[in-house]
């Protein structure tokens, strides 16, 4: 995690030294208040793994809040935001649109500081994620180019973009918020840009041991820090250092409480070297697609608590694209032994056709020691054929559901005034603190944690694109030649007529000199099917089935029919 | 149309039909079989090959080594299974866990439609998800292995083999980074009685399976692969494709398969009919293996039974196949290796995969491993068999034209009375009986016989279908 201050951003001097100019010039010109990026590869497993340090979904996810202006609405801000931002990391946050942007309600709030009394405006919050989005090198470069030192010195130096791509996850993310100027008397705020960037390796890699080094794990040692930084930290959770005493840290660490001082090897807290399987934490989720098949299909998300003793709040937000058809009336909410619980809060926006997204924002209770599963059922939209992508047989990809859980953490020990993110462990209720990066200036005491869950990866009705050519030659020629002739059928009346008129006759009749004798017959026969209208349908009829026996020529230049 | 309205085309028509339909009818149904046995042949079938381009299969290097505990968990598992019929549950468990595989277990409990209690059938299966590093839980391929236990080992054969193996190479995957999709690996009880995957994993209620929760899964399922393997040293692989009421695999997965295991030089039969080479295709006996091949394949679609595990998958979409292995008569040797290999291959070609199974065939017969016969060819003998009923629909129809006719004109054609029509009374009465009691009989048969005769209730109930066909055979020749 990297952060820098912008004390000496001055907007009215255009002035920048460690603060990127990039970034200041996007939050400037966009009427940025805070902004919140991430690029993720990967999916963070919360039971074995515990809370991440930032969490962050699968894919990108873009969140940003706006200073209301006269001059631009919001929503162009936006627009504007995204595809600079896209520029910037080389990522194809330019697919963010109004198709998958939600205004949420309750799961966001601002995370840096907020002016006096002032309430956050909720509507100039904008939501965005594109769970299909890749990470890769390219992303890596402008992401370390933000650095002060870039990747030349520093704890940026180990940033191995080979090393980096192979672990099992990996996030890049990028935060700016208005923080206090000086604490605690906060009279001016500045920005400040906070750039994290987690992996999570597999340490049994290496030939069975869980041993590690940086060396191993990044293939390059570190030299030395950014002269340019204040503050420089490796920071080892070694919490269960009282528990499991077989291990060792080697060198050993310059301070096991974290300090300001020194430069490097503060070893402080973490789980990484414990052997066997790692307790899952307080709460944690798993998401599926439930039912098969093309038509229909629901969304089960089974949320775990496992505190003994306290019951959780949670906020649950959902958003899935229009072609996923929720109906609100089959969501279900239920414990483990098939009691309803009941939401306490409860927000539907009904997606709309190729406009507007679904979002479903829930607030609920999670009773101690519990698991609760909530479930929804959908239809599955059948696209036109132009909407679907070119690898349309992959399937869909859903974004990620986001549950918010709310805690209290107290202000416990000398390392907690630097403590963001605390955890509770599964016996107790009493939160630790996990790692201590976070600024002085920024104590909070109600405190989030974000979990996101699995992306879901949906089959919609498809038609079948391999052999278009074939089916639309084979459907067209059946319709024509079909389709004249029963269509003619079906609708035309048949009905008995009373004197059948041969070709012959009808050659005769035509022909002066070879007609004389029937005159009269036909004059009789034309005067009769006046008179009974569904005659003359019959006569039609007749001439059409006869037509393609032999009509004489003269008969079409005429165009004469029997009436 | 016009052909239809015009009355002088209708009489032609008619003249036609009546006096060839039954010559006619007796020459199509000939001709069916012979166009079917014709169509197997070389001359008509096509040699397979893949479509999916990004399968790739044996492209990549080897790099699976088979270790000595494959050795270890294989006796492990023999030793288990020689005298007790459950799952050794914690054992798997914690293998699988120790590979660093995500595992969870189901139980579950099945009961039969009709019968009450007595055969409730009992299991569990044990689910472990290695997850994949480039991808985030999005996409999964499924390797599931039954396991059988006492009684049914010396049925259906042992499969201990296989799980270890599966094991194995668990263990060699998840040291891999270019995995992009999770392979589950399962391992099931029961067979089919058993609560199938797909149920557990897209969460659907039957009635007559209780099951538990499962509290992990992965993402959509790309492709299964069911493998048993009797021993270490296998005489061939026989590939099944048949899975529930006749629906068939990609022809891509089966095409990979076949082409794996010829290069590691393991023999890939189908339906016991290995690949044909081109001077015995060409032999005038060639027709006669491939005919046998593809009879045998339509008779086991037309069954509707699955002819292994993976055929429940294919319920769900999933394209699934069974590696079953024929245990070889000499004991020398070890193709663990080269199993492996196979394996191996086929999940790393299933790996490559951008989208779902869906370039290839979904409907084809195979007359031996390596050709096959596309639907548009084996509908030619299907159409030539529906011809015969319309025909003969369209005779009767004529012929009750022209009866009408005669009556309308009172000139009596036949020797029949007035009253003719009471020869179809009892005709009438034994058909709707019998449809009565063909509605009824599934339970009310499977309830009160199976138990008195002592039949197991799948017997039961086609015993009782042909009686039924008997008595109505019995009926109509009284008249």
């Amino acid at each position: 995690m990297f952060a820098v201050l912008g004390d000496s951003f001055h907007v009215a001097c255009q002035h920048y030294d460690l603060f990127p100019k990039a970034v200041g010039q996007i939050i400037e010109s966009h009427d940025v208040k805070e902004l919140h990026l991430s690029l993720t590869q990967g999916l963070w497993r919360h039971d074995k793994w515990g809370y991440p340090v930032r969490s962050s979904p699968p894919g990108a996810e873009l969140w940003a809040w706006f200073n209301e202006t006269p001059a631009r609405s919001i929503d162009e801000s936006w627009a504007n935001l995204v595809n600079s931002l896209s520029g910037l990391f080389c990522a194809s946050l330019n697919f963010i649109d109004a198709t998958n942007t939600v205004v949420p309600n309750l799961s966001f709030r601002p995370s840096g500081v907020v002016r006096g009394d002032e309430r956050p405006d909720q509507d100039s919050v904008r939501y965005a994620s594109l769970p299909k989005e890749n990470v890769c090198t390219e992303n890596l470069t402008p992401w370390q180019k933000l650095l002060p030192c870039n990747s030349k010195a520093g704890l940026s130096t180990l940033l191995n973009a080979i090393r980096l791509y192979n672990a099992h996850y990996h996030t890049l993310t990028v935060d700016v918020q208005p923080v206090c100027q000086s604490y605690p008397a906060c009279t001016s705020t500045v920005l400040r840009l906070t750039q994290s960037i987690s992996v999570v390796f597999r340490p049994t890699l290496n030939a069975g041991h869980q041993q590690w080094s940086l060396q191993s794990l990044f293939d390059r040692p570190l030299k030395g820090p950014c002269p340019l930084a204040v503050k420089s930290y490796i920071h080892v959770d070694i919490s269960n250092e009282s528990i499991s005493l077989d291990y060792t840290l080697n060198p050993p660490p310059s301070k096991v409480t974290s300090d300001d001082h020194g430069k490097v090897a503060s070893y402080d807290v973490a789980e990484m070297t414990q052997g066997g399987k790692a307790n899952p934490p307080t709460l944690h989720a798993h998401r599926f697609i439930a039912g098969y098949g093309q038509e229909n299909g629901g969304i089960t998300c089974m949320i775990y608590n496992n505190d003994i003793s306290n019951a959780v709040d949670v906020v649950y937000m959902e958003t899935l694209p229009w072609y996923v058809r929720l109906y609100l009336h089959t969501m279900k909410i239920k414990t483990e032994n098939g009691t309803d619980v009941k939401p306490d809060m409860l927000r539907f926006v009904p997606g709309r056709d190729r406009g507007r997204p679904y979002l479903l924002e829930l607030m609920f209770t999670l009773p101690p020691a519990s698991v609760i599963t909530f479930s929804i059922q959908f239809d599955r939209a059948f696209l036109k054929w132009t909407e679907y992508p070119p690898d349309a047989n992959i399937g869909f990809y859903l974004g990620i559901s986001i549950q918010k859980h709310m805690f209290i953490v107290k202000v416990c020990s000398h390392q907690c005034q630097f403590t963001i993110f605390c955890q509770f462990y599964n016996s107790t209720a009493a939160p630790r603190c996990i790692l201590a990066i976070k600024f002085k200036q920024f104590p909070r005491v109600e405190q989030f944690i974000r979990i996101y869950t699995e992306p879901l990866l949906l089959q919609l009705p498809l038609p079948d694109f391999s052999m278009p050519y074939n089916v639309i030659c084979l459907v067209c020629t059946v319709f024509a030649i079909a389709f004249g002739s029963i269509h003619n059928l079906t609708t035309r009346r048949l009905d008995y007529e009373k004197k059948k008129e041969t070709i012959w006759m009808k050659v005769k009749r035509r022909i002066p000199f070879l007609g004389k004798k029937e005159k009269k017959d036909s004059k009789e026969s034309k005067e009769e099917k006046k008179e009974d209208g569904r005659a003359r349908d019959a006569s039609s009829t007749n001439e059409d089935a006869t037509g393609d026996a032999g009509r004489t020529k003269e008969d079409v230049a005429k165009g004469t029919k029997v009436d | 149309m016009g052909l239809m309205t015009n009355p002088k085309a209708q009489k032609i028509i008619e003249k036609v039909v009546l006096s060839t339909y039954k010559p006619l009818s007796v020459l199509l149904y000939i001709g069916t079989f012979v166009a079917i046995v014709i169509v197997s042949s070389s001359l008509f079938s096509a040699k397979t090959y893949i479509s999916e381009n990004a399968l790739l299969p044996g492209l990549v290097e080897k790099q699976y080594k088979s270790t000595s505990d494959i050795n270890g968990y294989a006796n492990y598992l023999e030793g288990i299974s020689k005298t007790d019929d459950d799952i050794p549950m914690a054992w798997l468990q914690q293998t699988f866990e120790e590979i660093g595989l995500d595992t969870y277990s189901q139980n579950f409990s099945a009961s039969h439609p009709f019968l009450n209690s007595p055969e409730d059938v009992r299991g569990t299966n044990v689910f472990a998800i290695l997850r994949a590093p480039r991808i985030a839980g999005t996409e999964a391929v499924v390797f599931s292995i039954p396991y059988r236990g006492k009684a049914l080992e010396k049925k259906m054969g042992s499969t201990n083999h296989g799980i270890a193996l599966m094991m194995s190479l668990a263990k060699h995957f998840i040291q891999q980074s270019y995995l992009s999709k999770d392979i589950i690996s399962d391992s099931r009880q029961r067979e089919y009685r058993g609560s199938s995957l797909g149920e557990a994993y897209y969460d659907t209620s039957s009635d007559f399976l209780a099951k538990s929760p499962l509290h992990g899964r992965s993402g959509t399922i790309m492709a299964a692969i069911n493998l048993e393997l009797p021993g270490r040293r296998i005489d061939h692989f026989d590939l099944r494709l048949e899975g529930l009421n006749g629906q068939l695999p990609n022809l891509d997965l089966f095409n990979v398969a076949v082409k794996l295991c010829e290069k590691e030089g393991v023999k890939a039969t189908f339906h016991g009919q290995g690949s044909l080479t081109h001077t015995e295709l060409r032999d005038n006996y060639g027709i006669r293996y491939t005919s046998k091949t593809m009879l045998s394949n339509m008779l086991r679609q037309a069954s509707g039974k699955p002819h292994g595990i993976h055929g429940l998958f294919l319920r769900y979409g999933i394209p699934a196949l069974t590696l079953h292995g024929i245990p070889s008569n000499s004991k020398k040797g070890d193709q663990s290796h080269s199993i492996g290999y196979i394996l191996e291959g086929i999940f790393r070609s299933v790996n490559n995969l951008l989208e779902r199974f869906h370039q290839s065939f979904f409907f084809y017969v195979l007359p031996e491993t390596k050709k096959y016969v596309s639907i548009g060819l084996y509908m030619i003998p299907m159409g030539m068999l529906l011809v015969i009923p319309t025909i003969q629909a369209l005779a009767l129809w004529f012929l009750l034209g022209r009866k009408s006719k005669n009556i309308d004109k009172d000139e009596p054609i036949g020797e029949e009375p007035k009253g003719q029509h009471h020869y179809v009374i009892p005709v009438l009465i034994g058909v709707h009986v019998c449809g009565l009691l063909l509605y009824l009989s599934p339970e009310f048969f499977v309830v009160n016989f199976s138990s008195y005769f002592g039949l197991p209730p799948t017997e039961a109930l086609v015993d009782w279908v042909r009686s039924c066909l008997y008595w109505y055979n019995l009926i109509t020749s009284y008249k």
